[in-house]
Parts: structure tokens; sequence; C-alpha cells
């Protein structure tokens, strides 16, 4: 099996209205793939599909072979595909150790102990202090995360999502209201931390886009109308068309 | 004024902190408790210290909820009920049985009870957190409280179910007749409970727990479920607030369906937020300040329920960090060394405080003395100030007291701000 | 069961469910509005009852019916204003925290001005007659009025809220507070005004429920509860589910005081009339327990069997 993730004519309705229209969508085993789209084309309700937030009308999501549409996210997670989000979405009143803890914990076998102390769990300190590094969060393990600055909120919504130990990874906007020079930083982070893995990611900066995809999926109106290389997408012209059609700005 | 989390005893306790110096305060605690009682020694002080013994237990188990998960539960006093009734009934059917269980042990009765029964009120309420799950947890304890009418065996009718703890003979050296022996119980109970929920404060579950506090949505997406984490943590609370009723019942010798009313539950909740969630030993706090507001208040004002919830809205108004909040906070201001600098404008504002304070004091009190106590006569003396319901002049001065207090309050606070942000300033440079 | 009791019952049934609907309107307007379960809005319907007992002294049972809801909806909107909107900082669970707060020490007034007794709040002379009568027993008017009243105000209500632009601007106020907030119009207003309408609804019921309910201190702590059943079982924040709701435990707890049945009398049935003694004692409690006994049990019953098989409760959306 190359496919690491089949997704089989997914649909999505809210009250009368089809969100996603019949996606269909592979992401092959170890590839950086990138899904764009116009605002409103249905790429984060998508996401929210795969990851199990909410459950699709119609439709499968092959991980690995096995459909996992509208299991539970805890499940999804731990059959080995995870997520960060658009919006930073951790733990504020905990510490970024504390953080990165709590995510490292299923992977290594401690579920819901209650009989022995975190802090003398040494596989637990060993792979939080390896992520802290990676992150480049190291000098802030012991501050809470409502204080860290919001490069460093993105890297830590990131590093939860890493620190799942998933093979496949679903990263919603991870440079999303950075400036130029910070956006540079992250996606050498993203590349840094994602190695090896399986990466489906959401971006609006087509250059980084077109800088780091493997392959590109278009999402337009709750339906894909192209995959393929940056080249391939780059010269499709129905592509062209839904974007310099329906703005310039996104094309940008 | 806002302490946050971080300086919480869970966190400040790093890995590299040896054994000794964490165990120091522990063994404080212990001198103290094995103090207390040389120095109170009347028969009602140690049945005061008793009863502020288990309040503290049971305030937090409370917190394992309101402040570590983050879930507010409005029928906890079910637990603390129902173990005091479990406690009483075994001590009855043993004593019937002729067995010598030995009585210290009998809240472990209680405890395993209330285990059961949580996990199953946690398996019905977990599903959710927030406004759900305090209507659930208060619908299943009115339904508890109900359904308690209709079995007079189990919950005894008016007069509850008494028990007589000396029926299971001496053990541990200790006949359990005098009140002292059951204030060792208690303090041996108090440590054992105190240093557990510490303990799963530090276990991975006490971790998860914070986590399901601060975010149960992105719980999920690391793989564990929200709901078993708010189950176990219901469980757990339900299991200590067992002892605590367990300990209430050999204090008290009587149980009855009271226990384990709306009162309990919500007497638990304004003490455990009154003393304040974010610190681990804020329950404890909360536990004795209105435990002897209870019990000394009561006595000497017929307004001692009114102060209790102004007290109340006043936290979580003004300071939701609870007294333990205003204590820490004082202990950071005395070791920033700028206390000199700010001690003026402090004094200033804590006599507005004592000024309104005293104003709302006796504004309730020549309240209570016009409505409800008014059969016992208009004069009265507040705090060595003689007064008078029916005159003006009484009234007038509380008025300008409470409004003349809370009118310079503002400003003063205000200066307050204006000098810390210039001392954080000059630190800075 | 006759057709008498079963008349007599419908209609209490459907007055009560009626009443409690009043109360649990106005609980899930400010719910959905605000997000904030308002554990004080017993103690409005409670504080209605005791102004509607006091003012009608001075001026009688009908201004009273006006100026006492006024005078709720102040109480409330002040409130809102200068406490609920204060804490919303710190989250809904402070703003629970709040309203338990100023639950308690409602309470604790009530009792400090009126005292601990029940009040002698009689029903007003005009409407102290039979206003029917069926199987030769008379219905009073002020039951009929009660129950008049409730639906009159139900069907204000859905007209204001379907009908009229403040219903719009409310109904916008609840989804979309930041865009109705930049179309011009002041949500926080808004949000006091229903607020404070809520309130007086609460006062309404208070009001004209307080003569029939024993208006005492304890009234709130007593009927709190049962709206907050009836809010879950409805399911959170629909108007719908709150009304089935209402009526549901207004039917079911009128019947069962109605039902005149012990356990006993049904093994009486199969010519059983004691209870095995080697049984023990809880068998011979569950042997004494009569229907109207569990009349108080089954909303929570309810709760928890909507908990089981449907969490989102019954009119929810989702869970």
């Amino acid at each position: 099996m190359t496919n690491a993730l089949e997704i089989k004519d997914l649909r999505k309705s809210f009250g009368p209205v089809e969100i996603i229209r019949g996606v269909n969508l592979d992401l092959r085993k170890g590839e950086r793939h990138a899904l764009i789209g116009p605002n409103g084309a249905g790429k984060s309700t998508l996401f929210h599909l795969i990851s199990g937030r909410i459950t699709p009308t119609s439709g499968q999501i092959l991980f690995d072979g096995k459909n996992i549409a509208g299991h539970p996210p805890a499940e999804i997670v731990r059959a080995g595909l995870s997520r960060s989000f658009q919006i930073t979405n951790i733990f504020p009143q905990m510490t970024v150790t504390e953080n990165l803890r709590c995510a490292v914990l299923w992977k290594l076998g401690h579920r819901y102990t209650l009989l022995r102390p975190t802090s003398s769990l040494k596989d637990v300190a060993a792979e939080c202090e390896r992520l802290l590094t990676e992150l480049g969060l190291t000098h802030r393990a012991h501050d809470t995360a409502d204080s860290l600055t919001y490069p460093e909120q993105r890297a830590l919504e990131l590093g939860l999502a890493v620190a799942s130990g998933a093979n496949t990874l679903l990263l919603d906007e991870p440079m999303a209201g950075m400036s130029h020079s910070e956006t540079d930083a992250a996606l050498q982070l993203i590349m840094k931390v994602t190695e090896g893995k399986t990466l489906l990611m959401v971006e609006h900066d087509m250059g980084v886009i077109f800088e780091m995809a493997d392959r590109i999926s278009v999402l337009v109106y709750g339906e894909i109308i192209a995959t393929g290389t940056p080249e391939e997408i780059r010269a499709n012209p129905a592509v062209q068309e839904a974007y310099l059609g329906a703005s310039e700005e996104d094309a940008a | 004024m806002s302490v946050n989390a971080a300086e919480t005893p869970q966190q400040t306790s790093t890995p590299q902190k040896s054994g000794l110096i964490s165990g120091l305060p522990w063994v404080a605690i212990a001198v103290a408790l094995a103090l207390l009682p040389m120095i109170f020694t009347s028969n009602s002080m140690i049945s005061t210290l008793n009863y502020l013994g288990t309040m503290a237990i049971f305030a937090l188990s409370y917190n394992v909820l309101l402040g570590q998960t983050g879930l507010l539960s409005l029928g906890h006093g079910t637990f603390f009920g129902l173990g005091g009734f479990i406690a009483t009934h075994a001590v009855l059917h043993m004593a019937d049985a002729g067995w010598n269980f030995p009585l210290p042990l009998v809240p472990l009765i209680g405890a395993a009870g209330a285990l059961v029964l949580g996990f199953f009120g946690g398996w019905l309420a977990s599903g959710r957190g927030g406004m759900p799950f305090a209507m659930i947890t208060l619908g299943l304890a009115e339904l508890v409280y109900a359904a308690a009418a209709l079995f007079p065996s189990i919950y005894g009718s008016e007069e509850g179910i008494s028990m007589d703890r000396m029926d299971l003979g001496a053990s541990f050296g200790m006949d359990y007749g005098p009140t002292l022996d059951i204030y060792v119980i208690v303090a041996v109970w108090f440590l054992i409970c105190a240093a557990l929920l510490y303990f799963f404060s530090k276990t991975p579950l006490g971790l998860l727990a914070n986590s399901v506090r601060d975010n149960a949505e992105r719980v999920e997406f690391i793989g564990f479920s929200s709901k078993r984490v708010r189950m176990l943590a219901y469980a757990i609370a339900a299991a200590i607030a067992g002892v605590a009723g367990s300990l209430a019942a050999l204090n008290f010798e009587i149980m009855t369906v009271n226990e384990l009313g709306a009162a309990t539950s919500t007497l638990v909740l304004l003490m455990t937020y009154i003393g304040g969630t974010k610190h681990f030993f804020g329950p404890v706090l909360g536990a004795i300040v209105i435990g002897l507001m209870k019990i000394w208040l009561s006595d000497i004002s017929s307004a001692w329920m009114m102060y209790f919830g102004l007290l109340f809205i006043f936290v979580v108004m003004v300071q939701p960090a609870g007294l333990a909040g205003i204590l820490m906070s004082g202990v950071t201001l005395m070791r920033s060394g700028t206390f000199k600098m700010q001690a003026p404008l402090l004094a200033l504002i804590g006599l507005t405080g004592l000024a309104t304070l005293v104003g709302i004091i006796v504004l309730t009190e020549l309240a209570y003395r016009a409505g409800l106590d008014a059969g016992l006569g208009p004069q009265m003396t507040v705090l060595w100030l003689p007064l008078n319901a029916t005159s003006v002049l009484s009234w007038g001065f509380g008025f300008v007291l409470v409004a003349g207090g809370v009118l310079t309050m503002r400003p003063l606070l205000d200066r307050l701000d204006t000098l810390r942000h210039s001392l954080g300033k000059g630190e800075m440079a | 069961m006759s057709a008498e009791v079963i008349t007599f019952s419908l209609l209490n049934g459907t007055l009560y469910g009626m009443l409690l609907f009043l109360l649990a309107s106005g609980l899930t307007l400010i719910f959905s509005m605000m997000g904030v379960l308002n554990f004080a809005h017993a103690s409005f319907f409670m504080i209605g009852a005791y102004f509607g007992f006091e003012i009608s002294k001075y001026v009688g049972f009908f201004p009273a019916l006006i100026l006492a809801p006024i005078l709720v909806g102040l109480v409330g909107a002040l409130i809102e204003r200068y406490g609920l909107r204060r804490v919303h900082k710190f989250g809904h669970l402070g703003e629970l925290l709040f309203t338990i707060g100023v639950a308690f020490v409602i309470e604790e007034a009530v009792q400090m001005i009126w005292g601990r007794s029940p009040m002698d709040y009689q029903i007003p002379a005009a409407l102290d007659f039979t206003a029917f009568e069926i199987f030769g027993t008379g219905y009073p008017a002020f039951r009929l009025f009660m129950l008049i009243m409730s639906v009159a105000i139900f069907a204000a209500l859905a007209l204001l809220l379907t009908r009229t632009r403040v219903g719009l601007v409310v109904k916008a106020s609840l989804t979309h507070p930041e865009m109705v907030s930049m179309l011009g119009h002041d949500v926080p207003l808004v949000f006091m005004s229903v607020f404070g309408v809520g309130s007086a609804l609460a006062g309404i019921a208070g009001v004209i429920g307080g003569p029939i309910l024993i208006t005492q201190p304890s009234m709130a702590m007593s009927l709190g509860p049962i709206l907050f059943v009836i809010v879950v079982v409805g399911g959170l924040g629909s108007l719908s589910g709150a009304f089935v709701a209402s009526l549901l435990v207004g039917f079911i707890q009128t019947f069962a005081v109605a039902i005149d049945l012990s356990v006993a009398d049904v093994f009486g049935l199969v010519g059983v009339t004691q209870p095995p003694a080697a049984l023990g004692a809880l068998v011979s409690d569950i042997w004494n327990v009569s229907v109207s006994q569990i009349g108080p049990v089954i909303p929570y019953l309810l709760l928890v069997a909507v908990l089981i098989f449907r969490p989102m409760g019954l009119f929810g959306k989702r869970a």
C-alpha cells in the first residue's frame, strides 16, 4: 500500500447546504501534499472531517486501508493521524513542558496513569526534551503557554501535533498571521519536524506552497478540481480559471 | 493581583528539587496537627477542629473537580452524604455481627462505596464539561435526594440514622469515646487525603485533568478521551468526599438526609472557591475560614449567611484566585523589594477597604434588625458602635461609609496601578 | 382512574406546565443569548411572588401584576449591568458562579426582609369564584386566569420574536453578536434588556404562582432544579424543547399525585398482602412506596434517561 490516506466520494451537508461535494483525494506515503483553494472552498471543513471533529454525511476516509470516517478524534490520533489547528489551540494555563508531556503520554503507553508521578517517567522527560530542542522552545520550557509570543505559540501548536507520534499530519494554515521573516523560520521548522512523515497542509502563501509541496490539490466549492505536481497545477487551465477568474489577490 | 497558574505548587516543584525540601511543608503540617489539640484543649474546640478537618478534606476533594479539571459540580454533597450513610450502616451492621473492625478504617468503607457510585455518576455526567456538567450533576444530586425519602430504612426519616462509634470496640489503644480520639482519626485522614490528592496532581492523570480544564477539545486530538478523564476525576473526588462524609458520621454519630442535599453541595463549592482553586491548599484555607464563620459568626450575628454570600460574590467578581490568591500576591509583594515604596498607598487602600467593610456590616446588621429580628427592638451594638434600626443617623452613617469607601477606592487603585507600572519600569532599566 | 380525575389532572398539568414554561422560556432566552445559565432565575420568580404580595397589599392584585414584574425586571437588568457584565471576562464558569452567589444572597435577603415563615398571599377576591363545573366539581377562576395569562404571554413572546424588528435583532444577537454590533445595534443593551425581560417573565410567574404555590423563602431552591431538568431534557437553548419538556414535567407531576396506587396495591391484586419478612427492611420500604411519593423523583429519572439515550435533549441540535 503506497497511499497513507484515501478519501472516496466524501460529502458533508449542513442542513440543505452541501459544503463538501464528493471529494476524492489520495495521499501517498511520505509526500508533502498541499491543499489550496479560494476562501470558503471547504478546506477547513475537509480537515475537520478527516480528523474526526465532524462526521461526514457520506463517503469513505481510508487511513492505512481502514475506514476512519465518523470515528472520534482520539481514535484517529491513536491510529497515527494527527492535526494542528488554524486558530492556536493549546493548553494556555499550563507550561510548555506540560503541554508537550500531555501530547506524548499516549504514544509512550502511559495512558491514564495515576500510580507514578509524571516527573519520574524518564521516557516522557527525554521525549519532551527532544521536542523542546527541535521546536526551539527550550528556553521557554517552564513558561505558561499563554505567555508565549505568537510564533512560539504556533511552534507549540505544531509541536502538539508532532508529539503524538503520528506518521501522517494535517496542518491547517501553520503560518497564518505571520510576518514574512517569521514565515521563513516557520517553514524551516515544519520541514525539520515533519521529516519522513506524510503531510497534508492547507496554506494561503503560494510561495511557500510551490516551494515545498510534492503535489498540490485544488479545492473549489467542495470539489477537488485538480491534483498534480506544482508545475502541472501552474499549467492547469481549470485552476487558472478558478483563481484568476475569481480573485487576483488569492493567486498572488 | 493576578496570581496565575505558574505560581501554583503543582508547578513549582521541578524534578531536580530534592525530596527533602518538598517534604518540609508536610512535616510542618503534621507537627501543627499534633500541636493543635495541646493548644486548644477544651472539648468544644477539639470538636470544632474535627469539623474543620472534615470540611478541609471535603473541600480538597472538590477542588479535584473545580480547580484541577475545571468542572463545576453542583452535586458533590451527594458523595459526602452517601459516604456518611455507608459508614454509619457499616458501623451498625458490624457492631450487630459482633466484629471488632477498627473504627479508624471505617472511612475506607465509605470511600469505597462513594468511589463505585462516583464511577456511575461520572459515567452519566462526564459527556460534556461546562454548563451541561453543572446541570447534570445538580439533577443527579436532586434525584438521590428525592429518592432518599422513599427509603426510610436506609436514610432514616426526619431524625436520621444514629449509631454509637464505641460499639465497634477499642483499637489502636483508643476506645473512641473522647472527642480527642476522633481528632486523631480526622488528623491522620487529613494527612493521607491531602498527600494522595497532591500526589494525584503530579501524575499523568492529574496532568490530563489540567489539560481538560484548559482545553477539553484539544485533549481529544492528542489521543485521550476528555470524557474518560472527567469520569476518573469525578470518581476520585467522590471517593475522597466519601472519606470526609464518613469522618463527619464518626464525629457526630448521626446522619440525616440533609447531609446529601443541595445545602452541602453549595457549602463545599463556596468554601473551595473562596479559599482559592488555583492553589493546592486554597480549599483548606476556605474550609477553615468558612467553617469558623459558620461556628463563631453564627453565634453573634443572624446575618452570617448573608456575609458568606457577599464574600463569595466579592471573590467571584474581584479576586477569582480566592483568599489563597490574596495571600500569595502578598508574599510576592514582600519578596519584590518594592514593598516599602508601595506601603503608604497600600495602607490607605487597606483603611478604605476597612471603612467600606464596617459600613457594609453596619447596614447589614441594621437591615436584619429592621426586618427578621425586629422583635428584639431597634437598639443594638455593632462593633462597639451603638446603633438604632429606626434612626436615620445610624443608616446614614452606614451609607456614608460604604459610598465614601467605594468612591475613594477607585482613584486609589488607579494610583497603585500607576505606581506599580513605574516601579516595574524602574526594575527593567 | 375516573374521567373526572383525568380531566382535572389534564387541566392542572397544563397549568403547572405553562407556569414552568413561563420560567423556562426566560431561562432559555438568556442561555441561548449569553451562554449563561442563570442559576438565580428561580430567585427572580421568588421575589416576583414577594413583590406581588407586598404591592397587592397597598394597591390591589391587578396593579401588582404589572408593577411587580417591572420591578423584578429592573432588578435583573441592574444585576446584569453591574454584576454579570463584569464577570464576563472570567468566562462562563465565572458567570455561573456569580449567579449562584446572587441566588444565595437573594434567599438571605428575602428572609431578612420578610422572615422565614410563609406569607399569607391570598387569591384576589375578584377571581375567587368558580369558573365552571364539570362532573359536579368546580374549577377555580384564578387557575383559569393563570392558564390564560401563561398562554397569552407565550403567544406574545412568540410574536415578538418572530414578527418584530426587535425580535430580529435579538435573534441575530444570539448567533452573530459581532455582526449585529457592527450594524450599529447596542449589543450590551440588547443583552441587558433580554436579561431584564427574562427576569420579568419569572416575576410574572411569581406574582400569579405565589397564591397557589406557597410564598416562602425556600420556593426558589425547590423550583430551581426542576427548571434545569426542563432545559436539559428539552435541549439546551431550544425554546420549543423547553415548551414540550415543561408540559411533560407538568403532567408527570400532577398525574403522579392523582394516581392513588402503591406497590402494595399491585401485589394486593394478586393476593399478596404482606411483604415477605425474610426480604428485610429495604423491600418493605419499596412495598410502601406509592405513585404520589415517586412524583418528585420522576423528573430526575427522566433527566437520567434522556442523558443516556439522547444526550442532546429532546429538541437539541447536537451533543
